[in-house]
């Protein structure tokens, strides 16, 4: 539904730096305390007499319209107007803790299959037991429907920093329950997961940890948990800026030794069988005492792990240490920012993210709540408009079509019912193609340069002048067209333009309506004026083709395609 | 500017002799360098780098064929069975180290390539930081960071240096030199046939990516949904004009530049070429088959007018950790046909004294194989071996710095004066920056630019490794 009063007046409001408009300081409810209601009111931030003074965050008047819109763009798959309204009935502390409580819309189990495919086995079978198909499709219908966006947007996240892929685990049982570790502890403490997804068997095969023995231990999981799941190469300061040495170097974390130590600490650990030839990847990995290297090893910080210990002992130990390793912060903090928020956060943002890794005002290190809430709240994430030239980031195909479905009320073909979610082949086109990252870094390099500018763009890695012709053709697709039905795609897909027809007649407010919801109030006024001129061109007696026209133009703008 | 004398030579030469006739002059009868004496006329040269994703073993892509290296190496990978049979090795002698090589059995193509002196090795090169003995290095002398990891050892070795991360990859930063030669010319210097990629990223360089065959050419950057209605030509036009504006945002004016880009490009590429070159339909022969073509419309077309470029392809799956025997047979068929089928192409265009191709990987391996019999596979290692193609190269030897054993080829002993540790990782006596000096120089960067691009160049003996003419 539109809402055509919101945000008529040129935003030029500061309310963080402005003592005229009401900002609530307010103490985050700490995971600890779910049930604890969000403040009210103005109040100062309570000091609990810790020794970490509690976390405090600024909070917008609930009124803000446009922050909202974008509070809704960096928290879930797009903002639509329900959520909207609902956001600003609530509040954004009322929401995040609605969000934390939410049942999760997740990947149902699927039964297990022969690690062969049996001949029998035919087009359909192959592509519903043998490829991502099922679960990409899920992907997109929750993303479109599920209520739990925050978890959804942080489990993928989680999905690009702890990656298996569906190019490699090619049966979508056996990923299903690793997105089902990641939905589920996307809002618990990032030491359980860590413990969780090292025992994943889906994990274990990607990394190879799952062949590895005392006789030959591989090398694979141990050097990329800590590299790609936790701490990194280099030693970093609080803020996620590299620690020097006295020649101007970075230090790094850990050398070759400690991998081949850590290696060691993960051997015995193997995948079941569920059924002959039918291999359990639900169930954790195995642990055969005989492959286990019991001798003593020394690993990250220099910590010894003594000789004689079980499996589990060594495991629990060595992902302490891992955890505890004060990198871990910084380092999934800047992640997580990066994947929600801007590609180029100032280290004084990574920091109070970090902080909340360390500790969630409880004393407890490691809450994902407390860390979202961090970045979600923080003053660099809120606020109506952001002036840095810096700011933001390249949506990533899968974020770039969920906002277009969702704030266009995506149905089936004929708009009669859901769509089914057959939505792969498009993010497929430019480059993401849904739970199968070429690799284990994920589906584009953390360090990529957004072109000509000196600046990080990792979503830039995936976006090539193919890519972005892509993204047009996309938007082309679903905007003047369809995902018809067919064999792979029951419903189909369509969006619905039908609560806009009403705004046509007059080209500036439909399109000051799609600023509201599309880009939070933040376009130009030439970019206004230009689509408004291109809408006009279109007969009023044709009001599908007029918001068609207006859609495509805000949807294919790069002013649209970077969230701001 | 672009219709220049190239344009008229080449105009007046295709009518006087027909476009056939003229082909086949370029390569039976020296027109070449006839031409040549034209600035900018025929001056055409092109790099292609192939990348294998994910850390080629070279150590059994090039394994020792004499009696003791062999030994060496069977008895330490014949453990739990990665060893490569003896006789199924491709053999290949290169003539400044005067004993036998074999070639790993999938790259047949590529020996025929060695034996018509197209093909040439770079042994044991790796990203360094200034040349490095094992007992500098096991004393802590400085070292690219990151050693070992993927992601990290991917950016370095498309990095022009391996000090520090770089927002630049030396394929952008050459081609940001190189981009004079293409003076006329709207068309990007860099060309990759494999998405974004750091490689081709320079500080002026933005590079043009393009789907592989069988794609055509001319529907690469096709943009959908436009037709000469009053509508669509108004949408069209506001279309065009909003990546125009709000350039004060940088990443908002980094996506609008990448938009513009697609937009230019699809005009140039207005038609799709055809080979005669039969390319295998894998990943990789789709991509240097996408190349070939390119080639054929710069050098037949009007549109792009470019005296330089420079192409990425890759291929993956080379993280062997497991499974290896089978596993990179296959990708090393695949990398040996699609590399044979694009040399042929380069003949059939007249070019292959005028395109270099060479691969990239981020690391070799281990050594020590990894895992049990059943599922025997290698870690990740540090130098590795890589093959340089084409014309321009001096084909038949093995190229690099010396090491320890006075040959630059290391020696493979566990703990033996090439490893990093025990496991078989060779400290590199070649750096990535020599190599790809040595490339860049050839493609036309003066001597004297060469620091420009490498700031460590000079930290080496030589910024140039001599396998190219």
């Amino acid at each position: 539904m539109v809402q055509p009063t919101e945000h008529r007046k040129p935003q030029t409001r500061r309310w963080l730096l402005s003592a005229a408009i009401a900002v609530l300081l307010l103490v985050v409810a700490p995971a600890t305390s779910d049930a604890r209601k969000p403040p009210k009111g103005p109040s100062a931030a309570i000091s609990t007499g810790d020794a970490v003074p509690r976390q405090t965050i600024y909070l917008p008047a609930r009124n803000a319209g446009a922050d909202l819109v974008r509070f809704l763009e960096q928290a879930t798959w797009g903002p639509t107007d329900a959520d909207l309204a609902h956001l600003q009935a609530i509040g954004i502390v009322g929401w995040l803790n609605e969000q934390f409580q939410m049942p999760v819309s997740s990947y149902p189990l699927l039964p297990l299959q022969l690690e062969s495919v049996p001949a029998a086995c035919g087009t359909n079978c192959f592509r519903d037991n043998y490829t991502m198909y099922p679960l990409q499709n899920r992907f997109f219908v929750n993303a479109m429907y599920g209520p739990d966006q925050l978890r959804q947007r942080v489990a993928f996240a989680l999905h690009q920093l702890l990656v298996t892929s569906g190019n490699f685990v090619i049966l979508p049982s056996w990923m299903a329950p690793y997105l089902q570790t990641l939905d589920r502890n996307a809002f618990g403490n990032y030491r359980q997961l860590l413990y969780e997804i090292t025992l994943n068997p889906a994990m274990g095969y990607y990394l190879n940890m799952s062949t590895s023995t005392k006789v030959s231990p591989n090398e694979n999981y141990a050097r990329e948990i800590m590299q790609l799941f936790s701490i990194g190469v280099n030693l970093l300061n609080p803020d996620g800026t590299l620690q020097l040495d006295a020649g101007g170097n970075p230090i790094p974390t850990y050398n070759q030794a400690v991998v081949t130590e850590l290696a060691r600490v993960f051997t015995g650990w193997s995948i079941a069988k569920a059924a002959p030839g039918t291999p359990d990847f639900v169930n954790p990995m195995l642990f055969t005492p005989a492959d286990h290297d019991t001798g003593s090893k020394t690993i990250v910080g220099g910590i010894v792990i003594p000789a004689g210990q079980t499996g589990d002992q060594d495991l629990n130990q060595a992902i302490d240490a891992i955890f505890s390793h004060p990198n871990v912060g910084p380092y999934l903090a800047t992640h997580l920012i990066h994947n929600l928020v801007t590609s180029n956060p100032t280290p004084a943002y990574v920091q109070r993210v970090a902080a909340a890794f360390n500790d969630n005002g409880v004393g407890v290190r490691g809450d994902m709540k407390a860390v979202l809430t961090a970045v979600l709240l923080d003053p660099e994430a809120r606020g109506d408009l952001k002036t840095s030239p810096e700011y933001g980031h390249l949506k990533q195909p899968v974020l770039y079509l969920n906002n277009v479905l969702r704030a266009f009320g995506a149905k089936s073909a004929d708009l009669s019912t859901s769509s089914d979610g057959y939505l792969n082949p498009l993010t497929s086109s430019m480059d993401q193609v849904v739970f199968e990252p070429p690799n284990v870094f994920s589906y584009y390099p953390a360090g990529f340069p957004a072109p000509r500018t000196p600046l990080l763009g990792p979503e830039y890695g995936i976006l090539s002048a193919t890519d972005s012709t892509k993204r047009e053709n996309a938007v082309t697709n679903l905007v003047f067209g369809d995902i018809p039905v067919g064999a792979n795609s029951p419903n189909g897909t369509a969006l619905d333009f039908s609560p806009w027809l009403a705004l046509a007649s007059s080209p500036t407010k439909l399109v000051s309506q799609l600023n509201r919801l599309m880009m939070h109030g933040a376009m130009s006024a030439s970019m206004r004026t230009s689509i408004v001129d291109a809408v006009s061109a279109v007969a009023g007696s044709n009001p599908l083709l007029r918001v068609q026209q207006a859609v495509y133009l805000v949807a294919t703008s790069s002013q649209y395609q970077v969230a701001r | 500017m672009g219709q220049s004398r190239r344009e008229f030579l080449r105009r007046t030469s295709c009518a006087a002799l027909g476009m056939a006739a003229f082909q086949a002059g370029l390569d039976k009868f020296g027109l070449i360098s006839a031409l040549a004496q034209q600035p900018g006329v025929t001056d055409y040269r092109a790099l292609v780098c192939v990348f294998l994703d994910g850390g080629n073993d070279g150590n059994n892509m090039i394994v020792p064929l004499d009696a003791a290296g062999y030994a060496s190496y069977a008895s330490i990978r014949g453990n739990p069975g990665l060893a490569i049979p003896l006789g199924s090795l491709l053999p290949i002698t290169p003539r400044s180290i005067g004993r036998p090589f074999g070639l790993h059995p999938s790259l047949p193509e590529l020996q025929a390539l060695w034996n018509q002196q197209k093909l040439a090795v770079v042994a044991n090169v790796g990203p360094l930081v200034q040349p490095l003995t094992q007992s500098q290095y096991r004393s802590g002398a400085p070292r690219p960071s990151a050693l070992f990891s993927h992601s990290d050892q991917v950016a370095l070795w498309q990095s022009p240096r391996s000090d520090t991360n770089s927002l630049y990859g030396w394929g952008g930063r050459t081609g940001d030199l190189a981009a004079a030669f293409n003076s006329g010319s709207t068309f990007p210097i860099v060309t990759s046939i494999a998405g974004q990629v750091l490689f081709a990223v320079g500080q002026s360089t933005q590079p043009i990516a393009l789907t592989p065959a069988p794609t055509p050419l001319n529907q690469v950057l096709v943009l959908s949904g436009f037709d000469a209605s009053p509508e669509s030509l108004a949408r069209r036009s506001s279309f065009d004009y909003l990546r125009t504006i709000d350039q004060q945002l940088s990443l908002v004016t980094a996506a609008s530049g990448t938009t513009q880009l697609a937009v230019d490009a699809g005009q140039a590429l207005a038609d799709d070429p055809t080979l005669t070159t039969v390319f295998p339909a894998s990943k990789l022969g789709s991509q240097l088959k996408q190349v070939a073509k390119v080639i054929k419309l710069n050098l037949t077309g009007t549109r792009l007018n470019l005296n330089r470029q420079i192409f990425f392809a890759r291929i993956g799956g080379f993280d062997t950790h497991q499974d290896q025997i089978g596993g990179q047979s296959s990708l090393l068929a695949e990398l040996s046909a699609a590399m044979g089928a694009f040399y042929a192409a380069t003949v059939e265009l007249g070019v292959q004294s005028r395109v270099t191709t060479f691969t990239l990987s981020e690391f070799g391996r281990t050594l020590e194989p990894s895992g049990s019999a059943a599922t025997v596979g290698s870690d990740h290692g540090w130098g590795n071996h890589h093959f340089v193609m084409g014309g321009p190269v001096l084909g038949g030897d093995f190229y690099g710095v010396p090491g320890p054993n006075g040959t630059v080829f290391p020696s493979l002993q566990l703990d033996g004066p090439d490893d990093a540790d025990n496991r078989g990782r060779w400290i590199p006596t070649a750096s990535v920056e020599q190599y790809a000096a040595t490339l860049a120089a050839w493609l036309g960067v003066q001597n004297s630019d060469l620091p420009t691009i490498f700031p460590l160049i000079s930290r080496f003996t030589t910024p140039n490794l001599g396998f190219l003419s």
